[in-house]
């Protein structure tokens, strides 16, 4: 992943704590609350202490976020030494770059992909066809409501007509946002009693539902987009 | 070290705090006052007056009394609209000048203006804390840019302040909000003051401040409600027989005193009576304004905040039902219209329960506590405003880090060469959400030097982008084939030495206007030519992949820009050329994919 290039080089072998020994895998001890460089086998999920599968606890990946953000965060380093202030920087940048891809389902199935095939995902342009019509019929509407605001609005009525026809898109693209997570749940509920070298077909069914969700969230942006330029 | 304190530099007043005995407190200067106009006055001695003196001889001394200076801090003659450049006092700058104010002969950059201003607040902290202070947190608008920023931090710098944070005024008004209460709460911060306007939508949680998402216009606020009431007021006068007293300065300063004075009182009286007793010699003004009449007037401004809010929101994905409180902050919040606004755009009665003045203070305060050490049960999670990326091929702005990003916050691109041997390789670095490069801020460039000589293609340079705590940003480049590391020093292109700015403001004087306007009329045709040279070859290489239409498009476009550029029309070249660039944004991409075929077919060839 490309802007994973420089982040590569964090990762290391797990390692004593340089300030009391205790081993430690991340980028914080907790035994004697030092900042230290990143150790371990980190990922995302590792990072943010969650399982390191399809469906997250959302609840409990904001809190540990949180939890750490307190620990690592460069206010609490303000202080201290040029390095140890420049290891802040580092950790709760990345662990802010974690929370926002482990949140986001969209993000965080594409970056599972990438895990599971050793490399980035790769981003193909296909979604079902019935996502794909879904997506080309709502973009039609987009284009002539982009039309008419460029043009400077004016029509009431029609103005009117055209938040209405946007808030209906928005309601469909999230329920079928929704029925896409719901897919990605049963593809969870699998993947839990599924062996690691077992699991090609799962990834390759997210790749799919990843897509999809691809699509939508595009589409939900230029669709809210569109509803605060004609407001 | 000694103690740092919190500033908010603000448009109109600012104001200085720090955390007592757990408690965060105005500082009030020598009389007693607890808010500073941000206004400096030249004239009589050596040093400027500053503050409330500065204020008072605003009506008869108007062009030397400088205020709302912060519109310019950080920004370029191109950005600043002629009605923005409406002030008492004499500024100059066009193109990419920076903003310079210039008073008997010297010149003044926006940023030693506000320095003035903070040296005032740092000598009151002095004398209130009997001991030196030299390291401050001071805010600034959450919308405000990299530039904006970084030149905040040198007003710092030339107050002799060292600049330990800049934070968001609104975030901060959260802090000062949320300090005492144990809150589990979504809330938003609306603030509104003299001259910019920011919406932040916080998730405050186990201490933890963080900032969902922000929104904004730092060109919007109680100025330019009064600019409207002095124009509506310009106008009663003329039609009673007045005359018209626009070109008058010292007529207009004071109106401009009696409008503010007729706004701020409406907010808790349905009619003011305004009386300027001899504006001319003949003619005295008194006019009965209502409140009604004032919303008329104001209505579009205030409206102009909906549209951030509702942004802010689908950004958060929060619906108005999701946010718990919406908190008022900054001076004009007190206007009822906007307090009515702020409530139907979230569906609740806004809470009015903080100081609008003083709370952005006061948060700089806490923070700067929590910095040093002394508040640890608390944490602020701030977001950038803007997306930020880099122009790409076809003048696209490519977004490397989007906008509401959690910062600290790092994104690494990779970069190479288009052309054998190619030694270095600059790179312009754009802040906004537009599509076009042209429609963003420019933040400055760098350049990736000492390349090794090599094919087009194979130097791999990988560029680190980090945006601090402070909202600034940082570049380290690494040769990825070689390891070597550098910081890059982006040369930001407000970024000028004072003797830069001395001869730009000497060159302008000397030559006057019209070599400006020369200047200006040149460096159009010259990006005119570079376009239709562009478009030219563009067309030489894919003119069989258009449609006829397309084509239609864009051979009107080159014929109307050779046209204005025939009769020597700058703003008509500057138009057109925006326009041709428009018309070939497809032409562009239909070039890169024919060139990245002949590549593959050269390289097919060699094999």
């Amino acid at each position: 992943m490309v802007h994973e290039v420089l982040e590569h080089d964090d990762k290391g072998k797990r390692v004593k704590c340089l300030s009391c020994g205790s081993p430690y895998e991340g980028f914080f001890c907790f035994d004697c609350h030092t900042i230290l460089p990143i150790s371990g086998e980190m990922n995302y999920f590792s990072i943010l202490e969650v399982e390191k599968r399809p469906v997250v606890d959302m609840a409990r990946l904001k809190e540990n976020f949180l939890r750490l953000s307190e620990k690592v965060h460069p206010d609490r380093y303000f202080n201290a030494s040029g390095e140890v202030q420049d290891l802040a920087l580092k950790s709760s940048s990345l662990l802010n770059k974690a929370y926002s891809t482990l949140k986001d389902p969209k993000e965080r199935i594409r970056y599972l992909i990438s895990l599971e095939n050793d490399r980035e995902a790769p981003v193909s342009k296909h979604a079902s066809t019935e996502t794909m019509e879904f997506f080309i019929e709502a973009s039609d509407v987009c284009n002539e409501v982009n039309t008419f605001v460029k043009k400077g609005g004016g029509d009431e009525s029609l103005k009117r007509d055209y938040l209405r026809k946007l808030l209906g898109l928005k309601n469909e693209a999230i329920d079928r946002w929704k029925a896409v997570l719901g897919e990605v749940e049963r593809v969870d509920k699998e993947w839990i009693g599924t062996t690691d070298e077992n699991r090609k077909p799962l990834v390759k069914r997210l790749l799919v539902l990843s897509h999809e969700l691809s699509y939508l969230s595009k589409l939900q942006s230029l669709i809210d987009e569109l509803i605060v330029a004609i407001s | 070290m000694g103690r740092i304190i919190g500033i908010d530099l603000g448009t109109t007043n600012s104001v200085a705090a720090i955390v007592e005995g757990g408690k965060p407190i105005v500082i009030a200067d020598a009389d007693g006052q607890r808010l500073t106009p941000s206004v400096v006055a030249f004239g009589g001695g050596t040093e400027p007056i500053i503050g409330h003196n500065a204020n008072r001889q605003r009506i008869l001394n108007p062009r030397k009394t400088i205020y709302s200076v912060k519109r310019f801090m950080g920004r370029r003659g191109s950005e600043i609209k002629d009605e923005d450049m409406f002030v008492s006092y004499p500024v100059t700058g066009s193109g990419e000048e920076p903003i310079v104010i210039v008073i008997d002969d010297k010149h003044y950059l926006p940023e030693e203006i506000s320095a003035y201003v903070l040296k005032k607040l740092k000598g009151d902290a002095e004398r209130y804390l009997g001991e030196t202070v030299d390291r401050a947190v001071i805010t600034v608008p959450a919308y405000f840019n990299d530039a904006q920023r970084n030149t905040t931090k040198k007003a710092g710098e030339i107050a002799g302040l060292k600049v330990e944070r800049i934070i968001n005024e609104p975030t901060a008004a959260s802090l000062a909000y949320g300090i005492d209460k144990k809150l589990d709460a979504k809330i938003g911060v609306y603030d509104l003051g003299g001259g910019t306007f920011d919406i932040s939508i916080l998730d405050i949680k186990q201490g933890v401040f963080q900032v969902l998402s922000t929104c904004g216009n730092t060109r919007l606020g109680g100025d330019d409600i009064d600019r409207r009431l002095i124009d509506f007021l310009l106008k009663k006068i003329e039609a009673c027989g007045g005359g018209d007293l626009s070109g008058s300065l010292m007529v207009l300063s004071r109106i401009r005193e009696e409008a503010e004075k007729a706004k701020c009182a409406l907010s808790s009286h349905d009619e003011v009576e305004i009386s300027i007793p001899f504006l001319t010699s003949s003619f005295s003004l008194k006019y009965k304004l209502t409140r009604k009449e004032f919303e008329e007037l104001a209505g579009d401004i205030i409206d102009r905040t909906r549209k951030p809010c509702l942004q802010a929101m689908m950004d958060a994905k929060l619906k108005p039902d999701d946010i718990d409180e919406i908190i008022l902050v900054g001076g004009s919040t007190r206007i009822p219209l906007v307090q009515q606004l702020a409530g139907e755009i979230f569906g609740k009665t806004p809470n009015t329960s903080i100081n609008p003045d003083e709370a952005v203070a006061l948060g700089a305060a806490i923070q700067a506590n929590v910095l040093s050490g002394h508040i640890s049960n608390l944490l602020l999670l701030d977001v950038t405003p803007l997306s930020l990326g880099i122009e790409t091929y076809g003048a696209f702005m490519n977004v490397i880090i989007p906008r509401n990003t959690t910062i600290p916050t790092r994104a690494g691109e990779l970069f190479t060469t288009a052309v054998d041997n190619q030694s270095a390789v600059t790179i312009q670095v754009l802040q906004g959400e537009r599509q076009m490069a042209a429609d963003n801020w420019s933040i400055g460039t760098f350049a990736l030097e000492d390349i090794a000589p090599a094919p087009a293609g194979v130097p791999r340079i990988g560029v680190q982008f980090t945006i601090d705590a402070d909202g600034i940003l940082h570049v380290l480049a690494r040769d990825v084939n070689t390891g070597k590391e550098k910081f890059v020093q982006m040369k930001s292109t407000i970024d000028v030495s004072k003797d830069q700015v001395e001869k730009m403001v000497r060159d302008s004087m000397e030559h006057g206007k019209e070599d400006a306007a020369k200047k200006e009329l040149f460096d159009a045709k010259v990006e005119a030519d570079k376009v239709l040279s562009a478009t030219r070859k563009a067309l030489d290489k894919c003119m069989n992949l258009l449609q006829q239409d397309e084509r239609n498009i864009i051979d009107k476009a080159i014929y109307d820009l050779e046209e204005v550029i025939k009769k020597g029309d700058t703003a008509g070249i500057k138009d057109n050329t925006t326009n041709l660039n428009r018309a070939t944004e497809r032409l562009a991409s239909l070039l890169l994919v024919e060139t990245a075929k002949e590549v593959v077919e050269k390289k097919a060839g060699h094999k």
